[in-house]
Formats: C-alpha cells, structure tokens, sequence
C-alpha cells in the first residue's frame, strides 16, 4: 500500500489533468459528460487526498522525483502533513463544489457551454492539486498560473458584469502572479535552486542578503495579490459577487485557502521563521498589514448591501486571521493551519445557500432575504450555523481559530492583537446578526420549496460541520502538531 | 456519567423538540419530560455524587473542557431544572392561550437555554464556563426577538449588544488568568496570582464579563428584553440567565480570587461599591415604570445586586446569604413573573394601573403575587426572609442600611398593585381556571408561590442549606469562625 500512496500525489494532479481534455474531447459526442466525470474525478482525488493525508500521518513525508531526476535539477514533489492536509481541503471542497455545480450550472449557463465550463473547472482543480503537493518553486508557479488562468475565464462565462469582473481580477491576478515571478528569480540569483528544501537551506547563510529579502518582499506582496489581503482586495468582492455560484463556492473556499497556503509554506519552508527572528520589522509589518485588513474587512462587510459582496468582505477579513496567524509563532502555526480548514467550511455554507438564495428567488440583496427563516428551515439553518460560526461563538471552528490566534498572542506578548480579535468578532456579529435577524425575525413568508438537494445537503454537511469542527478540532491537535513539527516551530 | 445524564438531557430533548416539532403535544410532553429527568438527576448528584467529574477532551495544556458538580454549581443547577419542571408546564398554557407562533423554535431554544445553564453550573473550569455563558446568550436571542415586532427587534439587537461584548471581555480575562497561571480550574479559595496591577485589571476584566447579572450601568438590556414572552422572563431573566451571571461572579470571587486576595487587594469594596449603588437605584426606577413586568425586572435588578452585595462582604454569613438567595429569589421571582404572564394571557393587561379589583377573580393569582411581594421585601414568612437575616448576622452597619431602604423601597412599589387588586372594585370578570389552559399557568405559579412559603420553613429542601454550607466549609476550609 506504502509503494502506491507514493505515486498518488502524481497520479492526482495527472487524472485532473487529463479529465479536463477527455471532458473536451467528449463533448464532440455529447454535451452532458461533463458534470459526471468531473464529479467522478473529484472523488477520487479525495480518496487519495484522504489516503495520503493518513500516510503521511503514519509514514512520514512522501518524496517523489518527476521523470526520476534527483532534486535540484528535477522537479520535486514534497508532501508532508501540512501539504497533505491542505491537499485533504482542496479535493474535499472540489467535491463538494462539483456537487453543487449541477444544478446552477443548469441554470446559469448555457448548455452549448456546459463541456467548456467543466474542462476549465478540472483545469482549476488541476492546478489548486499541485499547488498542494509540489516542493519546487517555479512549479508552484506553473500550478497557481493554471488554477488562475482557469478562474479568469470560469467568472467570465457569467456574461455581463462578470466580465468587468474577470478583467479587474485578470489584471490584479497577472501583476500578482509577476510578482511572485520575480520574487523566484530574485531567489533563484541568490541561491542557484528552485527546489524549496534546497533553497531552504541555501538561503539560511544568506537572510542578510537585500537580494533575499527583496525577494520575500515580492513573494507576500504577489501572494497577497492573490489570496485579496487588504489593500489588494479590491477584485474580489465583485469578482465573488458576479461569477457563477458554482465558482464563487470553489474559488472562495479551495481557492483562496491554496494562496494562502502558498504564502504559508514560503513563510515556514524557505524563509523559515529564523528569518523573521532575524528581521522583525518584516514579520511586524506583515502582522500590522493582516490587523489591518481584518478590521479594514470587517468595516466594509458591515457597509455592504448585497449578500455575496458581503460574504467576499468577511473573506478579507479571514484571510487576514491567516496572515496575522502566521506571524505569531506555534499557536500561530495551529491557527492558520486549523482556519484553513474552517474558514473553508463556513464560507462553503454560506456562499452554497447564497447560490441558492439566487436561484430559487434571485434574492441578491440583504434585505430580499425577509422570512426565509421559516419558509426555507433547513437552508436558513445551514447559513444561520455558518454564520454563527464565522462571528465566533463557542464550541464552534471560528472559535477554535480565534482562541488559538488568542493564546498566540498570550504566548508571544503580543497582547494588542488581542484587542483586534476581539473587534473584529465583534464587527462580524454585526453585519451576520443583520443576516440572521433578516432572516429569523422579520416578515412572513408562507412555506416554499427549499433550494435543490444537490446544493441543500453539501450546504447543510458544511454548516453542520463548521459547528461540530470546533469540538472535533481538539481531537485532532496531534496533527497540528506534526505540522509545527515539519515546519520547525516550537 | 449522572453529569452527563443531567446535562445532555436537555440538549437530547430540544433535538427531539426539532424534530416532532409538528406534532405539538409530543413537542410539549418531550419539554416536559426532559425538565422532569434532568431534575431527577441532579437531585441525584446532590445526594451521593458531589464533586463527581467529567472531563471529555483537553482543550490547551492544563486546560480541559470539563465538568464537576461542586456543591455551588449543584445549587443553581438545582434551582434551574426544579424551576423548568413549572414553567415548561406553565409554557404549554400561556403559549397556547395566546396562540403563538413559532412555538417549535421557542421549545427549542428554551430547552438549549437550560442545556447552556447547566453547562455553566457545572463547568470546571473558567473556557467551560466560557463556552456556556456565550451559548447562553445565543440561544436566549430568538426567545427575546419572538415577537419579530420592531420593539422585539431592536430589544434582540440590545441584547447582543450588552452580552456579545461582555462575553469577549470574559474571554480576554479567562486567557489573561490562564497566561498568568497556567490554569483556569475553580478550586475553592482561589488560584489567581501575578502582579497585583494585572490580577486587578484582570477582576475588572472579569466584572465587564458579568453582564449578565446586570448591575449598574451595564443593566439596561434587563427591561428591554422584558418584550418577551412571560415564560422567558420568568425562567431565564429571573433564573436561569442572571443568575448565571451573579453565579458567575461568586464563582470569580470565591474560586478564581478568594477572600483573601479580595481583601489584600480591597476589590470587595470596589464589587460591593457597585452592587450597593444599583441595589437602590433599580428600586427608585422600579416606582416610576407602569409596565408590570418591566417593574418585576427592576425588582430582580435590584435582588441580583443584592446577592452580589452579600457576596461582597466576604464574610460567611455574607456568603451563605448570596448562595442561598440564588435559589430563593429564583422561587420568589418566577413567580412574580407567572402571574403577570397569567394576568396579561387571561386579561390582556400589562400595565399597574389596569390592575385595579382583578384580584378578586383572579385569585390564586394575585395571591401568589402577594406571597412574591412578601418574599421580595424580606420579610417572614417568605423564604426572602433568611438570606437578608443572614445579611443582617454580618454586623456591617452600612450594608444593613442599604438593604433596609431597598426593603422599604421593595414595599412601596410592590405592595399598591397587591391592595389595589384586592381592595378596588372592577366590573371585570375573568374565570381563572375557566379552561385547562388557564389551569396550566395557575397550578405552577401557585406551586412556586407554596415553595416559597415552604423553603422559609424548611431551608433544607432539596438539600439547599446543606449544599450551601458545604460551600461555605470548602471556600473557608478550616479557618471557619
């Protein structure tokens, strides 16, 4: 069993790969192939993403040599915990979005673009796979490149406003993604590799370099492009608000957990955090920058009328927790890790009964949503967990992420981060409350069909689960950390 | 395992309540039943399983979410599920009479309200109690905002207001006790240590966290909440809810601080300072509101203050006096607010004036809110009574004074609505127990009015003076005068 996992970190980025082009092929025979073998393909991803994930938990990391070149020269694929567990989120809520597409897809876009929508969405699968399981560098660039290129073209098919969409995040995107370019060049001036543990090790005698710090400073800055940190968010909220529901589902949850995750393991596994020790002001910065968005984030949500751009806002803000997280030593280590997870899973609630919201009323607007509390239960219920999860509330994932972000700063001395946590769950109870008091405790509706079951029960499995998270979370410390572990942190 | 029993009763029982919530008498009888089993348990515990524990999983080193039954907790847990016996009962009449809507939901959040006030009776430690007091708070929302009026609304949105930012504040000072110590276990005469600046800021901390016993000038959620529907009112804001607010204090003062790092750092003087000044002014207001119910919160204002008064003292009597008094007001109280929920069900009148000669055909009613007024104002042969003799045992002249004018004040404005019920003359006429509905609401409020009258003769019912001396033994070990 051991001698095959191996191969599955390949074998998972080649079966997306390729089901993208079979998809295309197919539909010169028929136009309805899409949506099962997407939904076949993503399954098995998470089968292996879930068999690696508990082989690496027991055997340790797998390496893998593309084409049998010995790293540096060949590329390298490294999957250790935390690289299996981001690759567990990615196929878990590709799944799951596949799931949900269905039905909006049906309905937003036309069937004579069905084949193509679905060989973009394997291609965006494909690309948030590898993100996840390569070790080198430029591949990851490769990786994010596709997943993004794929995304562009995804919101467009929307028509209209989308298109204006796609175009700001294409620019955004683009001057993100040269960023990061440079950032690997720079890198590569300075060290000769492009293979991550290489290069960790090459620029560990070289952190006074200004070559290796500049090229830090472009990496976050081109990360933060694309993951929507504040003040490069602003392609988000429309971009989420105007794409089809299917892809805001995705992009919001698998997507912005891969950027964040590609700012992750350049933070811990090639600058490492003796870097930051060494340079404080950079992690300082970094940390101001994140407090910033998280409040920034959340005084916008509280503004927004529409319920998607409202959603896209409160993602600012959490990409914020990440960040901040990461700066903040072990119990940062566990927040960011554990967030990625949870932050997933209520954003995939929300935006699944926001979709649905648009298709069963075409209610874009806070206010459009009066009574539903009654007239549609169990989606109400399943957003209405999400949201009480996302404000922080105990035993949920949202509050495990904030008490872990918590105790970090306890841990690190770093008390003023205390006080942005505690505003920006106090912010966020105000533009989710106004949700939930819309939906609750105003107007009457009679009762009406709830939202289709491919998109109700994947929504209410992730409002269940960002609830029940907070507790199973405690459960599973272990593999928090492991992951601090590989990473180094103690 | 009878903790678990006793907690998740309710927690089991409001899932059950979600799902036959079309079959309303199942709905009901589930409530009911629930209220009677998780009762059974606890009085169980009281008898052969104090201090037993549960832990179920570790949160942070030396941080566990667990549960023990101390004989405090064992006190409020007490009070609360004998109380949700009556009112659950009480519940099916007034719900019914006024054809409610959304009763399912009420059910529901009604029993997660009590899961969440047992949770921080028997919390071990303060992240547990944490945890409960927040989902407290959520799960009394829906129950204040029921009326989905504009008033319902905007009283929901106050709610929050005070009690979300209150619970952050608890929060922050959990983790800045458990930075300081590496611990946040109760352990009777308390555990805190550090620099004496912090551990102060800290108490404050704590204090802003205490909200939900509504002292001054954090109080003002208290009478706006009164919109909901009675049952909330009297089970929730008399019991379950501010008390676990002013049993969240005792619990800071005697098992995080102690008396003696109280007194070294005279932060008695400072909770006693506060409690003192709302005791009083929650009376002043409660003569100028004409609203009965927002008058009876007043009234639990100013009793709420009365036991963190007593609390403050730190000395035994004072001590006895505030946990005795927790499951004393509960009695007292609820049944104040059964009989205005009876009253406005069977009359439609809310307001003190409309009162007038409705005592004649209400009559176990207004006789009920006659034992309630007596037991407010302290005196025999109410159960009220004991814990301000017990106040009075201390010998602090000051503190005598002030419970004496709140006293007086206690009769001034209960007392006119009992005689102008019983002594005015009205056409009106209502038939009290004209249908089986009516008889729901005024078999309960007179079975808490009746134990009220009982608790003075015997104070050791449900073994309330025993656990309340136990307590006290654990909190003052040997140097018991």
């Amino acid at each position: 069993m051991e001698a095959v996992i191996e191969h599955f970190p390949v074998l998972a980025v080649a079966i997306s790969l390729l089901s993208s082009f079979t998809i295309l092929v197919t539909s010169i025979y028929t136009k309805r192939a899409g949506y099962p073998i997407s939904l076949a393909v993503t399954f098995i991803q998470l089968v292996m993403a879930v068999l690696i994930l508990i082989g690496v938990l027991t055997d340790g990391t797998i390496n893998y040599w593309l084409g049998g070149w010995r790293p540096p020269w060949g590329i390298e694929y490294r999957v250790d915990v935390l690289g299996a567990y981001v690759l567990v989120i990615v196929a878990l809520f590709s799944f799951f979005s596949t799931v949900y597409a269905k039905r909006v897809v049906e309905e937003e876009i036309e069937s004579s673009k069905h084949p193509y929508f679905y060989t973009l969405w394997m291609l965006l699968v494909s690309g948030m796979v590898g993100v996840a399981v390569t070790g080198d560098l430029f591949n990851l660039f490769v990786f994010l490149e596709i997943s993004s290129l794929a995304t562009y073209a995804l919101i467009a098919m929307a028509g209209r406003k989308a298109l204006i969409a796609s175009f700001n995040y294409l620019v955004l995107g683009a001057v993100g993604i040269s960023f990061y370019l440079l950032g690997t060049a720079f890198l590569y001036a300075a060290t000769g590799t492009l293979n991550m543990y290489d290069a960790r090790v090459l620029v560990s005698l070289l952190y006074s370099s200004k070559i290796v710090q500049l090229s830090f400073v472009f990496y976050f800055i081109g990360l933060a492009m694309k993951m929507a940190l504040f003040p490069f968010h602003i392609w988000q909220p429309n971009a989420y608000e105007y794409s089809p529901s299917a892809v805001t589902v995705i992009i919001s949850t698998a997507l912005a957990k891969i950027n964040a995750y590609a700012l992750f393991r350049i933070i811990y596994s090639v600058y490492t955090i003796k870097f930051f020790q060494n340079y404080g002001i950079i992690l300082d910065a970094t940390a101001f920058v994140a407090s910033v968005g998280i409040i920034a984030g959340s005084l916008f949500a509280i503004m927004e009328k529409s319920l998607k751009k409202m959603l896209a806002y409160s993602s600012v803000a959490n990409v914020g927790y990440i960040v901040l997280a990461l700066t903040l030593g072990k119990w940062g280590v566990y927040a960011a890790a554990s967030h990625l997870l949870n932050h997933s899973l209520m954003k995939a609630a929300l935006f699944m009964v926001a979709g649905g919201f648009i298709y069963r009323l075409g209610a874009r607007n806070i206010d459009d949503l009066e009574g539903l509390g009654r007239a549609m239960p169990l989606s109400s219920a399943a957003f209405a967990m999400a949201a009480v999860s996302m404000i922080g509330i105990p035993p949920s994932a949202g509050f495990v992420t904030k008490l872990f972000i918590l105790l970090a700063s306890l841990d690190t001395g770093r008390f003023v981060f205390i006080a942005v946590m505690i505003a920006s769950s106090l912010l966020s109870l105000v533009y989710f409350w106004r949700v939930i008091e819309i939906l609750y405790m105003k107007g009457h509706r009679e009762r009406m069909d709830e939202i289709p079951a491919s998109m109700l029960y994947p929504a209410l499995l992730m409002g269940i689960l960002s609830i029940s998270a907070g507790i199973l979370w405690f459960f599973n410390v272990d593999m928090l950390q492991q992951i601090a572990l590989a990473l180094e942190v103690k | 395992m009878e903790i678990a029993t006793a907690l998740f009763a309710p927690f089991i029982g409001s899932m059950l309540i979600l799902l036959f919530g079309r079959y309303p008498n199942i709905r009901d009888g589930i409530s009911v039943i629930t209220a009677i089993v998780s009762f059974l348990t606890i009085l169980a515990i009281s008898e052969n399983g104090i201090n037993s524990e549960l832990v179920l999983f570790n949160i942070a080193p030396g941080i566990d979410f667990g549960f023990r039954a101390d004989p405090l907790g064992l006190v409020f847990a007490l009070t609360s599920s004998s109380l949700w016996i009556l009112v659950s009962i009480y519940s099916i009449g007034y719900m019914r009479t006024l054809k409610e809507h959304a009763q399912t939901r009420f059910f529901f959040c009604f029993a997660m309200s009590i899961f969440s006030a047992f949770g921080i009776a028997f919390s071990k430690n303060l992240i547990t109690f944490y945890v409960f007091y927040e989902l407290l708070t959520i799960f009394t929302y829906p129950l204040v905002a029921h009326e989905e009026s504009d008033e319902a609304r905007s009283a929901g949105r106050r709610y929050l207001a005070y009690l979300i930012p209150s619970g952050a504040s608890l929060l922050a000072a959990t983790l800045i006790t458990y930075w300081l110590t590496g611990t946040t276990d109760f352990r009777p005469g308390g555990f805190i240590f550090g620099d004496p600046e912090i551990v102060k800021l800290v108490f404050i901390l704590f204090l802003l966290g205490s909200a939900k016993s509504a002292f001054m000038p954090l109080h003002s959620w208290l009478p706006t909440a009164m919109v909901a529907p009675a049952p909330v009112s009297a089970l929730l804001h008399a019991v379950a809810v501010v008390k676990a607010g002013v049993f969240g204090v005792i619990r800071i003062v005697y098992y995080v601080y102690g008396v003696d790092l109280m007194k070294e750092l005279n932060l008695g003087l400072l909770l006693g300072g506060i409690a003192a000044f709302t005791v009083i002014m929650a009376n002043i207001l409660a003569i100028g509101e004409t609203n009965l119910k927002r008058r009876i919160a007043y009234s639990t204002m100013n009793q709420l203050s009365f036991i963190i008064l007593a609390a403050s003292l730190l000395h035994p009597y004072g001590f006895l006096a505030s946990v005795m008094h927790i499951p004393f007001h509960g009695f007292m109280k609820i049944t104040l607010f059964l009989c205005a929920g009876a009253v406005a069900a069977i009359s439609g009148k809310h307001e003190v004036f409309q009162l007038d000669g409705l005592g004649k055909s209400l009559r176990f009613t207004f006789g009920a809110f006659t034992v309630g007024a007596i037991g407010m104002s302290g005196l025999p042969p109410v159960a009220g009574f004991i814990s301000k003799w017990f106040v009075v045992l201390t010998g602090n002249v000051w503190v005598i004074a002030i419970i004496l004018t709140a006293s007086i004040l206690d009769v001034a404005y209960l007392f006119p609505i009992v005689r102008n019920a019983f002594f005015r003359s009205s056409e009106e006429r209502y038939d009290e127990m004209g249908s089986y509905l009516n008889a729901y609401m005024v078999v309960p409020l007179s079975l808490t009015a009746l134990f009220s009258i009982i608790l003075f003769l015997m104070p050791g019912l449900m073994h309330i003076s025993d656990l309340a001396s136990m307590a006290l033994r654990e909190v003052w070990g040997n140097e018991l005068p």
